[in-house]
């Protein structure tokens, strides 16, 4: 782990133990988009678990005859793909850069292996998931509920 | 030993030039309706033919992306020029077609067919590019599961008198779709000009009938020769090719090739390619009725993927931008029309290239994307 | 594997561009903007000869307005009235909308891919439908519910938007009774609903599948389908054995405007039932 790692706020890797952090950070790629740059498709495979370094993603969906609908949007420090770990494996919507974005990168696949080898790191990483998910369930949840509509 | 009055069935002759006002005559004797090469604005367009003096003799084209100019010749060649915007598919494929008027009585309905529109065609100057074209399209409109009644029929009364080219346009590309220069098969008389006779091969009876009292004697090994060269310099000429052993799979390798961004930036969405291309066939209907809703009409009228609601769905439209429908046109021409009829729906003519305003030319279209796409 | 195709039904009778008269015979209002016409072909020898299998699909005419392509939704063992529940759309659906019982409309057909017959036999069927989308899938629900024992668990997952947008509500008590689990939710309730809240695919998590044994069968908005298909996917059924109902743009139901075209596929002559092997490489590809 190198200094420039820790330059980025980031809820999830500050969620970690070093120890973990270290891990994780060691099996990361780094990655650069473009503005306007799509990072995977809906229903591609989901080959990486992403943490945005620096930048900003959009999350959309595709509806048919209506166009794309963007309906989330990730930025620094955040985590997004977690359907690599996750089966099928099935990207359920299109991330795309909305700025110059750097992610760090983790092969899913090479994720799961790691964990089940060592627990410890295993469940640290599952429970800084699992509180990255169940943060992004709790904003649908109130996107759901329409506040702002009359009826 | 009397000589034959008419050749045989695959035998090829040679005439004089003018000896085809009398194939015109003969045809005309037997109730075809003669159609073909004319001058029109300055083109050459498909039109109604009465005497040889119709035909655009001594008048060549000059064919580019986005450009088409007719040129005077001065060698006394018949046909040496190449398809103009005009093919075919508007006497198999009528532009509008009625497809049954409905009365309202009370609460009865009386519904009622036209009489059929098919006449008795001979078309005359048909390339082996569009002959082909014909071919293609009897795939889909007289297949095992449905036949299209003017279209069957129509088909099943013409005469075809094709042309062998003896000029390639720089639009033209029939020797890598394999369908052409030369006409092989389907037709009745297929002519192919040599620099003082008409060569003709026939291919069915009918087309043996039409040489009847034209003056006809079988060719020799030389007037051959002097054919095959026509077409191997015609062939010689074309200066566009498209690759084809590796489609369909190229294009649905590479749906979201950037190449189609590329294109899109280019093209108006006109649908010029469409209604030019020998072998698209989309249609769709028009409902008219009457002010008091008791007479209604149906007509069925060509259409194009490129028409903004062509793939209307209630909310919206399903290709909204031009890329996605520059894409459904080029991926249905040259790669799921092969999953459908067992063919490539393109037969080379370069009507698309020539008549793009743009000059989109789908050759180098399909070639950019093998360059640097997934293979 | 293939569905059954209906092409040769085609061929049976006079051009399937020309329509045949039907008398309205009923107009049943279903949900708000929606509504179930009951309809009996005019010409005796037709209506005798007429059969449909569930999942296929009429043209049905209105002179002067156009034509619309609407399921049946009616129980194919009972041909001699036909029902198609209509949404109020478009321009044909709204004029269709000022009709009453005793007028006339104008229907082809039948025509396109039925819901897998022969291949759901002993299977469990896991029927997953949003919205108008169970109209199509009704015909399946009568067709299984008259051979109940040739079919394992039948298991309905139904949803929409609010309370007010279901169909056929009245009708589940008797399914439940011939063996049908129904699970019902709404995206968005109001004061008075108690069941339950959420998007059609979230009820899967509240079933057990036995994934070697059952065969999905969707219909709904593409967006809905996709979802349901990731839910199927996730319980490892097999992807040949996931059918999806499609829609696209129809001129002609014969395979000859051009306008259904997905990929190489005429949703009205390879659909609009179609297997998902089948259907993967362009289902839910942007504006293809």
């Amino acid at each position: 782990m190198t200094p420039e790692d820790e330059v980025f706020r980031s809820d999830f890797l500050s969620g970690l133990t070093d120890r973990a952090r270290e891990k994780f950070l060691s099996l990361a790629e780094t990655f650069h988009f473009r503005a306007g740059e799509v990072i995977f498709r809906q229903d591609d495979v989901a080959r990486y678990l992403y943490l945005i370094k620096k930048g900003d993603v959009a999350i959309e969906i595709h509806i048919p005859a209506r166009g794309t609908r963007r309906i989330d949007t990730v930025g620094q420090g955040e985590i997004f793909s977690w359907s690599a770990v996750v089966f099928p494996h099935i990207e359920t919507a299109t991330a795309r850069a909305l700025e110059d974005t750097e992610v760090l990168g983790v092969r899913g696949d090479a994720l799961v292996l790691s964990c089940k080898k060592d627990c410890p790191f295993c469940s640290d990483i599952y429970r800084a998931l699992v509180g990255t998910v169940s943060s992004r369930l709790r904003a649908t949840r109130l996107q759901v509920l329409d506040i702002y509509d009359n009826s | 030993m009397a000589a034959a009055e008419i050749p045989r069935v695959t035998a090829s002759v040679v005439l004089p030039k003018t000896a085809l006002q009398k194939i015109f005559e003969n045809l005309q004797k037997a109730g075809f309706q003669l159609v073909g090469p004319a001058l029109r604005d300055e083109a050459v367009v498909i039109g109604e033919l009465d005497t040889v003096d119709d035909l655009p003799r001594g008048f060549g084209d000059e064919q580019k992306p986005g450009s088409y100019r007719l040129r005077q010749r001065n060698d006394g060649n018949w046909f040496a020029y190449t398809p103009g915007a005009h093919s075919w598919k508007q006497f198999l494929l009528p532009p509008r077609l009625a497809l049954y008027s409905v009365k309202k009585d009370g609460k009865t309905w009386h519904l009622q067919r036209p009489k059929s529109t098919a006449l008795h065609y001979a078309f005359i100057g048909v390339r082996a590019c569009d002959l082909n074209a014909i071919f293609v399209q009897d795939r889909i409109f007289i297949s095992e599961t449905y036949r299209d009644p003017h279209y069957t029929r129509q088909r099943e009364q013409m005469f075809v008198l094709a042309v062998n080219c003896s000029t390639a346009s720089s639009s033209c590309f029939c020797a890598s779709m394999k369908t052409g220069p030369k006409a092989t098969s389907g037709f009745d008389l297929a002519l192919t000009e040599l620099p003082d006779a008409f060569l003709l091969e026939v291919g069915s009876e009918v087309g043996s009938e039409a040489l009847r009292s034209t003056g006809w004697q079988l060719a020799t090994a030389f007037d051959l020769g002097r054919a095959a060269q026509v077409l191997q310099s015609t062939q010689r000429q074309m200066q566009r090719s498209m690759r084809t052993d590796d489609l369909p799979q190229l294009l649905y390798r590479n749906l979201e090739h950037p190449r189609w961004d590329q294109v899109a930036a280019r093209c108006l969405s006109c649908a010029n390619c469409t209604l030019v291309c020998p072998t698209c066939f989309c249609t769709t209907v028009e409902d008219t009725s009457d002010l008091l809703g008791a007479a209604a009409g149906r007509t069925r009228v060509w259409d194009s993927c490129y028409v903004s609601d062509f793939s209307h769905v209630h909310g919206g439209n399903q290709r909204p931008t031009t890329r996605s429908r520059y894409r459904q046109w080029l991926t249905h021409k040259l790669a799921s029309w092969m999953d459908q009829f067992g063919v490539l729906g393109c037969v080379g003519c370069g009507r698309c290239i020539t008549w793009c305003p743009v000059g989109i030319d789908l050759t180098e279209e399909v070639a950019a994307i093998r360059e640097t796409g997934a293979r | 594997m293939s569905t059954t195709p209906m092409e040769q039904d085609i061929h049976a009778r006079h051009d399937p561009m020309v329509p045949s008269s039907a008398t309205i015979r009923a107009i049943r209002p279903e949900a708000y903007g929606i509504s179930t016409f009951t309809l009996a072909l005019d010409d005796a020898a037709a209506a005798k000869k007429y059969a449909f299998q569930p999942g296929q699909f009429n043209m049905l005419y209105l002179p002067g307005f156009g034509e619309v392509a609407i399921s049946m939704s009616s129980d194919p063992a009972q041909p001699e009235t036909i029902e198609h529940t209509i949404r109020y759309a478009g321009s044909v659906t709204r004029a269709m909308g000022r009709l009453k019982p005793g007028d006339i409309l104008g229907v082809r057909g039948p025509f396109g891919t039925a819901w897998p017959a022969k291949q759901a036999e002993g299977k469990d069927l896991l029927i997953v439908t949003g919205g108008i989308g169970l109209a199509p899938l009704r015909p399946m629900i009568l067709a299984v519910l008259r051979q109940r024992a040739a079919f394992g668990r039948v298991v309905l997952l139904y949803g929409a938007r609010t309370p007010q947008d279901l169909l056929y509500t009245s009708q589940f008590p008797e399914w439940q009774k011939q063996g049908v689990e129904v699970h019902v939710t709404v995206d968005r309730a109001d004061e008075h609903w108690r069941g339950q809240v959420g998007v059609v695919p979230m009820l899967f998590y509240r079933i057990n599948i036995n994934h070697s044994k059952a065969l999905v069968l969707t219909c709904g908005p593409e967006v809905m389908m996709r979802f349901v298909i990731y839910e199927a996917l996730a319980r490892r059924v097999p992807k040949e054995s996931i059918f999806v109902s499609m829609e696209r743009n129809m001129k002609c139901g014969v395979g000859l405007c051009g306008h259904c075209q997905l990929g190489p596929h005429f949703i009205c002559k390879q659909g609009p039932v179609l297997n998902y092997t089948t259907l993967e490489p362009f289902f839910g590809r942007e504006d293809f």
